[in-house]
């Protein structure tokens, strides 16, 4: 049985906002579905309708099968971990991480045995007596991930838990907040800006943009095979490249115009992208990835190889690989970003060759941005 | 240390000085024999000490029993000020409602009104429902006017309070009522405090009221009995100056102790902490 299933969830605010439109998602039991998108895309909403902090405009919400819609938050057995921590600031750590038992009339003994185990487990055992401001930022985020830890509920909603923290200790509870749901096996749903953060810790990603859910998926498949343009362009870092092209009928069959160049698409390339076929004479969206960008020497040339010349703009370096801006003659409004192995020096204004092969690019729907 | 500017200094000690002045005149002279009290040059520093007027006030004119009617009705309208206006303010700050706006605006016409004006229609009400004499008319009466001001500081105070706060004791299984009590009333409780220690210094010294709904010895407060003490003839001044010392000195005290809570109560709100 699903953990949490949302069925046509719609979520719109008094003011008119639209926050969320007819969402379809289910979380699995046990496991860790990371729901990702820019702010303002009604991420936050959607966590928020689950808890019933909010109440969705329409459609169900469903926790191990029984429909919530109508219990206040405290009836629904679910822990959430906030962005700001939400910790007590008047009650000692015992006294946060003892408050939901509290609340829920657990016996003294078992009380206290419940937030010495969860203490033990986060390592803030030495802490209990202290108030929160008492604390680093890590042991605070500790102790808001303990508070619903130890109440054992039926399902964890974390809204951004890690925003509120430096990068260093972010990556290091990243891994901890990974560790303890493995090892205790329990459903996790959430939410964050950070893609690097969804990709790493989400079993599913499910990706929203301006209230739509664009595609749910593992990491790797969302990299390899993005549903839409919108995901493609926010999922992977440095951003993909997007150029216009154009698809003709040619001498060699179906042909792709673009930044100047006639490209002959294969039979295998068409094969993979069927619906190529249905936008002849149309322009499309071509995407690749600045890592799928290699320069001439790397490349075996060949007919599947497509070659862009361009003057490099500008060179980031990052250590181990440089993010070269080139912009092509062709398509001088849109630079590629390439990130190239930083192993030679390049110089602003230096003319660079820069290759991709063709099973590296994504096509999409100019209008719908559908991938194609 | 910084050095202290030598003006800025003098300015203080001269204010200081100034203020506690009529404060000081007030205790040495209700250590002074009536014989020093009334001489053409009353001397600054009593030159026998004589504890007469307090001997007087307590044993001849019970003024502990006047004591006690301040204390509990003080007390009593801080207490229902507190615990009304504290759930009220939480409404406030916490319910969207339409005209809300113009409610908080209408709570604070009402302690606009002339206490004056209200005397004559509260007396003839308080008449009618027989309380005239008791501590409930003048608790009711001290409450229309102290929960105004409670309302406003309190809906401030639980504005601050954060509502992830409430969201997560929510999620914690709490409801609305303990939500309320575990987390944003402990939360607010520097503007309780404050609150009450307000409401309790604007009732010890209220006198229109106090006068009006009051008609006999026992029954007074601090402030009437004290006026009552002139007779006819004569005023005693030594015991008057002697009872003034006995109330203002507990709640100068209460004050000082608390002066740091009452400051960072009347500030909040207008600096993020």
């Amino acid at each position: 049985m699903a953990a949490i299933t949302l069925t046509g969830i719609t979520k719109i605010y008094a003011d008119g906002t639209v926050a969320v439109q007819d969402l379809n998602l289910t979380v699995a039991e046990g496991e860790f579905l990371v729901l990702v998108g820019p702010s303002g895309c009604g991420k936050t909403s959607v966590l928020r309708c689950v808890a019933g902090l909010e109440t969705p405009t329409s459609g169900t919400i469903e926790i191990r099968g029984r429909v919530v819609n109508d219990l206040p938050p405290q009836d629904r057995d679910l822990a959430m971990v906030f962005q700001t921590f939400a910790l007590y600031p008047h009650m000692t750590v015992f006294d946060n991480l003892a408050f939901g038992l509290k609340m829920r009339r657990l016996p003294k003994d078992e009380l206290e045995q419940r937030v010495q185990w969860v203490a033990a487990k986060l390592g803030l055992t030495e802490h209990l007596q202290k108030k929160p401001r008492q604390l680093s930022g890590g042991e605070q985020q500790r102790v808001a991930l303990g508070r619903a830890l130890v109440r054992q509920p039926q399902a964890f909603l974390m809204d951004e838990p890690l925003s509120n923290l430096d990068a260093a200790l972010r990556v290091k509870m990243r891994g901890e907040i990974m560790k303890l749901q493995r090892e205790l096996g329990v459903t996790v749903l959430y939410v964050t800006h950070d893609q690097t953060e969804a990709l790493t810790m989400g079993d599913r990603v499910a990706v929203l943009h301006q209230g739509r859910l664009q595609q749910v998926a593992p990491a790797r498949e969302l990299y390899e095979h993005p549903a839409t343009q919108f995901v493609a362009g926010f999922i992977g870092s440095p951003a993909m490249n997007f150029l216009r092209a154009r698809l003709v009928r040619g001498p060699e069959g179906l042909t792709l115009k673009l930044a100047g160049q006639d490209v002959p698409l294969s039979d295998d390339l068409l094969k993979q992208h069927p619906l190529l076929q249905q936008h002849t004479d149309q322009e499309i969206i071509v995407g690749f990835r600045p890592e799928h960008l290699k320069e001439p020497q790397d490349t075996t040339p060949g007919p599947g190889i497509l070659t862009f010349r361009g003057e490099v703009d500008l060179v980031e370096t990052t250590g181990p690989v440089n993010y070269v801006h080139v912009s092509l003659p062709a398509e001088p409004s849109t630079p590629l970003l390439a990130s190239l192995e930083a192993d030679q020096p390049l110089m602003t204004g230096q003319t660079l060759d820069l290759t991709v092969d063709l099973q590296h690019l994504h096509f999409f729907d100019q209008e719908t941005g559908r991938a194609l | 240390m910084k050095r202290q500017p030598i003006l800025l200094s003098a300015a203080l000690v001269l204010f200081i000085a100034v203020n506690f002045f009529p404060f000081f005149w007030i205790l040495l002279s209700s250590l002074k024999p009536s014989t020093q009290l009334f001489a053409y040059h009353p001397p600054l520093w009593p030159r026998a000490f004589s504890w007469e007027n307090y001997r007087a006030i307590f044993a001849e004119r019970h003024f502990q029993v006047n004591i006690l009617n301040s204390l509990i009705v003080a007390g009593g309208a801080s207490f229902f000020c507190v615990a009304l206006g504290s759930m009220a303010a939480y409404a406030l700050a916490r319910l969207a409602f339409r005209g809300k706006s113009l409610l908080l605006g209408s709570i604070l016409v009402i302690s606009l009104f002339p206490p004056v004006a209200l005397v004559s229609p509260l007396f003839l009400f308080f008449r009618q429902a027989g309380l005239i004499n008791t501590y409930a008319a003048l608790i009711l009466s001290y409450l229309t006017f102290a929960l105004p001001l409670t309302i406003w500081l309190l809906t401030a105070f639980f504005r601050q309070v954060p509502w992830e706060l409430e969201d997560a004791a929510r999620l914690d299984g709490a409801g609305t009522w303990q939500v309320f009590w575990h987390i944003s009333l402990p939360l607010a409780a520097p503007g309780v405090f404050t609150a009450a220690i307000l409401t309790f210094i604007y009732c010890w010294n209220e006198f229109l009221f106090a006068l009006a709904f009051t008609t006999n010895d026992q029954s007074r407060t601090i402030p009437v009995a004290i006026v009552m003490f002139s007779g006819y003839h004569t005023t005693p001044w030594g015991q008057i100056l002697a009872a003034v010392t006995v109330v203002t000195v507990p709640v100068a005290l209460m004050v000082l102790i608390l002066q740091r809570r009452i400051v960072s109560g009347l500030t909040a709100g207008a600096l993020k902490g």
